[in-house]
């Protein structure tokens, strides 16, 4: 790995690094969106200049906030005029530094583009606009009895736009599948200011390339997204949340191939080691064991027949395999405390120390106490504090590196291992990142993990979508 | 299936310089007689032109070279699986090389993973019994089955029955190995389900129908094998009704793995094929066949749901609860389609997609597009998905009714599109619907796929001739030969 990262970083953090002010071209966004939907103040523009990503800051010449599809296509026009970068923006709790801006660029927050604009629930669909709140869309669709089954651990702050450009998961991944899965049709933005609709109210759709699907997770560099149609399913009757304790990591693991092994997919199979149980139960004190090493937190939703035989079985097999408790939620109540203190392990892990690295790989479910084992020795090697936990029933993990950007020399560090802990996921036939995308922090990764011809490839596309390079510039690939 | 001597057509461009090439570099893998030629010349659709050369491929590495080589030459190249598309996409138009990977068939299930990693020339059915011997299940399965191959499902994304409750090919397709057409091998994705680095091409490639690539070998997402099953045939006053059950059956939230819909028609011509009919009482009336999986607690309750919605919107129905039983309530479904030709010669089979709850306005429409049209139009296919096989009869000697034929599809399309529906479900565009591309998408869309077809193939050597350039199939004779598939 060569990308200096943390070098660069460092360098973007000094706030003064860049002056950005006064772009041309901010007389005619004022003109088109009204100057109190144009931020260009120094003070202003500074919460925009990062998201969730440790270490990573750059501030934009300007903030825009659009309300409609025209708006961003008249903003794409007088970006193109002046040839200034476009980096659009929805919660910014991305965790691959996916919209940071580049100096003297506009940022583009879709956060006022937030209408739902058609619940269907004959055809199961929900129209939203991009800035929509992830949270929003699943009340949306509960109160109708439906469901919108991803839900990033970030679901109360992200917009539907930003999980799209990511493709994010989340904790019902191993049963309901990623973001993608749900969506049926976009309305893009394309780097021309032309507008594309892509999909619709069809189930199946084979008319031409797939272009749908290249816009989901192209981190904002192929086009802006502006609506979404979503697709929802019926609400599972039924629901029971399981909690299994291991003394052993390895049980943990083992457990997990032993339910699939079974033929039983529960919607939810979250890992959680011995640092996270003790900071998310600091934290959350929902009475998690602080002598277990390992945690599962199991989730079977359904038919409640299929439910009932689910949890039997895979309390059984737990057991089986070594669980030194297994307990069944009580109640509704219960069971949704135990899934929010899930959800809040990065925030409880970011309260530990000033930086925290969180990453995202991903093994075939085979290598999951493999891998564990290797981090926890890449980790140890270079004196560095690391929790994991994460999406054990996608083989998805994030080991969290707990550390602190002032210390230049626990950063290099870090940096070394953050390049093994990729070099092992390769190893083990996976991937460096499952869910949060390229950005700018897996950036230096990406040609190992995908080979020359992929990655030209990828460089191609990027020209041919975006020849001028308007759309987030310098994410994912430099074309 | 005899060779015979068919025209060539000379003006195109010769590539036997290229030709001699390849067969120096790979050899008797390299075919140019004449039955071999026939052999790749069409495809389901039974449009036929030669190709200058066939080659079996044995193993990965000879795909390499012959796509450096056609790139160096500006050879067509097109890939052929089983041969059973309907659209005409595997029939080589612009002659040049056909790249017969239905060898490479290997299947290998991950047994305790859930997954298989195939060849692309592994049949679906192949795949499908390999994982039910595992105690999974793959629940994609285009009537073709048996004689289609993963990689064609992969390139045409192939839906079939089980379509509502679980999906398409792409829902079950994790990661893909293959070559891009200038030659260098890639891979997206692995043997984990998710990924989020870089471009998504995976699904790029799915659907693409040959021309962005040649795919080597998949890993599929298995599912547990449903531990019961429960079938239903009900019949329906009339079309209407009986798409207006289809509607009121997901409102009840069931999600049946089986939703099948045979039109009067259909139902008829299966009747008179077979010389059976499920409710001699009800002869001729539309069907709706369903099925319900899962768990066996599962099934029992959603049976009494289903058997209620019967009694409500049917004027009969039959169940079965043993395979046997079921085999003979789906042998209408199966036989209804070849059954189709004692209505006329020729047939446009048409694929289209409508919005769920637009399947009753669909219906109305297709009543009256008969009685203006007076061709008889045989419709079925997957209600649950609202996918339609529309097929308009006519006798290809007749310029009248051919004329009429014509005008029916064209009507037809501008109707699904305005219904927010799609011209193809599961067929894809291939050479059949491409004068209608443009009516299902925009300027901006078919140039930004141009765009993409560009950079990945430059010298435009994959599959020339597809998706983007009109062709006219009315205008086109297909060849009188009988497939495999053929029943009658
Ligand atoms: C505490 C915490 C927990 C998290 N948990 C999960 C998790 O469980 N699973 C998971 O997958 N991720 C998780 N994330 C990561 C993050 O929340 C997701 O990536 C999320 O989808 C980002 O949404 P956002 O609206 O904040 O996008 P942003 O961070 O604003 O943007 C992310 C990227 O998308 C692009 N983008 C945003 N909107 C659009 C649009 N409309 N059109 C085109 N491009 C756009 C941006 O340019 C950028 O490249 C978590 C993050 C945090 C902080
Ligand atoms: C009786 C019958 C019933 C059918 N029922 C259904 C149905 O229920 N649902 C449905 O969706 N379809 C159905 N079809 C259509 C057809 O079977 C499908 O389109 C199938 O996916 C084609 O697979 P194949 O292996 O025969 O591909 P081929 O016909 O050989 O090729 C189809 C296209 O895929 C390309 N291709 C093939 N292999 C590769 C590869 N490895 N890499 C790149 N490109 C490749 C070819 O170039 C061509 O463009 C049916 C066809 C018949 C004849």
């Amino acid at each position: 790995m060569k990308g200096s990262l943390f070098q660069e970083n460092r360098m973007a953090d000094q706030e003064t690094c860049s002056i950005g002010g006064d772009l041309a071209c901010v007389p005619a966004l004022n003109a088109r969106l009204g100057p109190g939907c144009v931020l260009t103040g120094a003070e202003d523009v500074i919460p925009y200049g990062f998201d969730a990503t440790a270490a990573l800051k750059q501030r934009p010449g300007a903030v825009v906030f659009p309300k409609t599809t025209s708006e961003v296509v008249d903003i794409v026009e007088i970006a193109r005029r002046h040839r200034t970068p476009i980096i659009t923006r929805g919660s910014g709790t991305g965790l691959s530094g996916g919209s940071v801006p580049v100096e003297n660029s506009i940022v583009m927050c879709l956060l006022g583009m937030n209408r739902i604009l058609e619940l269907d629930t004959r055809n199961l669909t929900l129209l939203v606009e991009a800035g929509v709140v992830t949270q929003d869309i699943f009340n949306q669709a509960d109160a109708a009895g439906l469901l919108y089954p991803p839900d990033p651990s970030s679901m109360k702050v992200s917009t539907i736009g930003g999980n799209v450009a990511e493709n994010s998961g989340g904790l019902r991944g191993l049963k309901y599948g990623v973001t993608r899965d749900y969506v049926m049709g976009l309305e893009v933005v394309l780097a021309d200011g032309s507008v594309c609709w892509l999909g619709n109210k069809c189930v199946k759709d084979v008319a031409g390339y797939n272009l749908r699907d290249l816009f989901i997770g192209s981190e904002g560099t192929l086009g802006i997204i502006t609506k979404v149609l979503l697709k929802l399913l019926p609400k599972p009757a039924a629901r029971r949340t399981l909690l299994a304790t291991f003394g052993r990591m390895d049980a943990a693991a083992e457990t997990v191939s032993a339910i699939i092994e079974a033929k039983i997919i529960p919607c939810t199979l979250e890992f959680l080691d011995r640092k996270t149980i003790h900071c998310v139960e600091d934290y959350a004190r929902v009475g998690l064991p602080l002598d277990a090493e390992a945690l599962l937190l199991i989730e079977s939703d359904g038919h409640p027949a299929a439910v009932e035989d689910d949890v039997t079985r895979i309390a059984a097999l737990a057991r089986r395999h070594g669980a030194i408790e297994v307990n069944c939620a009580r109640d509704a109540v219960e069971a949704a405390q135990l899934a929010t203190a899930r959800r809040s392990a990065f925030s409880a892990l970011a309260r530990l120390k000033p930086t925290t690295i969180l990453e995202d790989a991903t093994v075939p479910r085979s290598e999951l106490a493999n891998m564990i084992r290797s981090i926890q020795e890449v980790a140890q090697r270079h004196g560095l504090d690391v929790a994991t936990f994460g999406h054990f029933g996608d083989g998805n993990l994030h080991p969290t590196f707990l550390t602190n950007e002032r210390d230049a020399d626990e950063m290099r560090r870090v940096e070394l291992a953050m390049g093994e802990i990729f070099e092992r996921a390769c190893e083990f036939g996976g991937t460096i990142t499952g869910e949060h995308g390229v950005g700018l922090a897996k950036k230096p990764f990406l040609r190992r993990q995908l080979g020359n011809a992929s990655y030209a490839l990828l460089k191609a596309i990027k020209r041919t979508l975006d020849p001028d390079g308007l759309l987030n510039p310098g994410k994912v690939v430099d074309a | 299936m005899a060779a015979r001597k068919h025209n060539i057509d000379r003006s195109r461009e010769s590539y036997d310089a290229a030709t001699s090439a390849l067969k120096r570099a790979l050899g008797s893998r390299v075919r140019t007689d004449e039955e071999s030629l026939f052999r790749a010349s069409f495809d389901g659709s039974k449009l036929c032109y030669f190709p200058d050369a066939v080659i079996a491929v044995r193993a990965e590495r000879d795909i390499g070279t012959v796509l450096a080589l056609a790139n160096k030459h500006g050879v067509p190249v097109t890939v052929r699986g089983g041969g059973t598309s309907l659209t005409g996409s595997g029939s080589p138009i612009r002659g040049g090389w056909v790249l017969d990977v239905s060898a490479l068939d290997s299947i290998v299930i991950y047994e305790r993973e859930g997954m298989a990693e195939v060849g692309v020339g592994a049949k679906i059915s192949a795949i499908q019994k390999a994982a039910e011997d595992a105690g999974w299940y793959y629940p994609p399965d285009p009537s073709s089955k048996d004689h289609s191959t993963i990689g064609g499902n992969i390139a045409c994304n192939a839906g079939g029955m089980h379509g509502a409750k679980y999906g398409v090919t792409r829902d079950f397709v994790l990661a893909l190995t293959g070559f891009l057409p200038t030659g260098e091998r890639v891979k997206w994705g692995g043997r984990f389900k998710k990924f989020a680095c870089g471009y998504n091409l995976r699904d790029l490639w799915i659907g693409s129908e040959g021309t962005l690539g040649v795919v080597t070998s998949a890993v599929l997402k298995l599912v547990p094998k449903p531990e019961a099953k429960w079938t239903l045939v009900a019949a329906f006053a009339e079309e209407a009704v009986a798409l207006g059950a289809v509607q009121a059956l997901i409102g009840r939230r069931l999600l049946p793995s089986i939703l099948e819909f045979l039109d009067r028609h259909s139902v008829q011509c299966a009747e008179r094929a077979t010389g059976r009919s499920l409710f001699p009482e009800q002869r001729g009336k539309p069907l709706l066949l369903v099925e319900i999986d899962g768990t066996a607690g599962e099934v029992a309750a959603k049976q009494q749901d289903v058997l209620a919605w019967a009694a409500e919107h049917a004027v009969a129905s039959a169940e079965a609860r043993t395979s046997e039983e079921a085999e003979k309530l789906w042998e209408v479904r199966r036989k209804c389609s070849g059954a189709m030709f004692e209505l006329g010669d020729a047939k446009l089979n048409e694929d289209v997609v409508v919005p769920l709850f637009s399947q009753v306005a669909f219906a109305g429409f297709l009543d009256e597009l008969q009685r203006s049209s007076r061709l008889p139009i045989a419709t079925f296919g997957h209600a649950g998905d609202g996918n339609f096989h529309v097929n308009i009869m006519y006798h290809r000697d007749d310029a009248a009714e051919s004329k009429r034929a014509e005008k029916v599809v064209q009507r037809l399309m501008r109707k699904v599109v305005a219904l927010g529906g799609t011209i193809t479900g599961e067929h894809g565009i291939g050479l059949a619907k491409t004068p209608f591309l443009r009516l299902d998408r925009s300027e901006a869309e078919v140039r930004a796929m141009l765009a993409i077809k560009h950079a990945l193939d430059p010298r435009g050597i994959m599959n020339p001739g597809k998706i983007f350039e009109v062709f006219e199939v009315w205008k086109h004779r297909p060849i009188k030969i009988r497939l495999p598939w053929d029943h009658r």
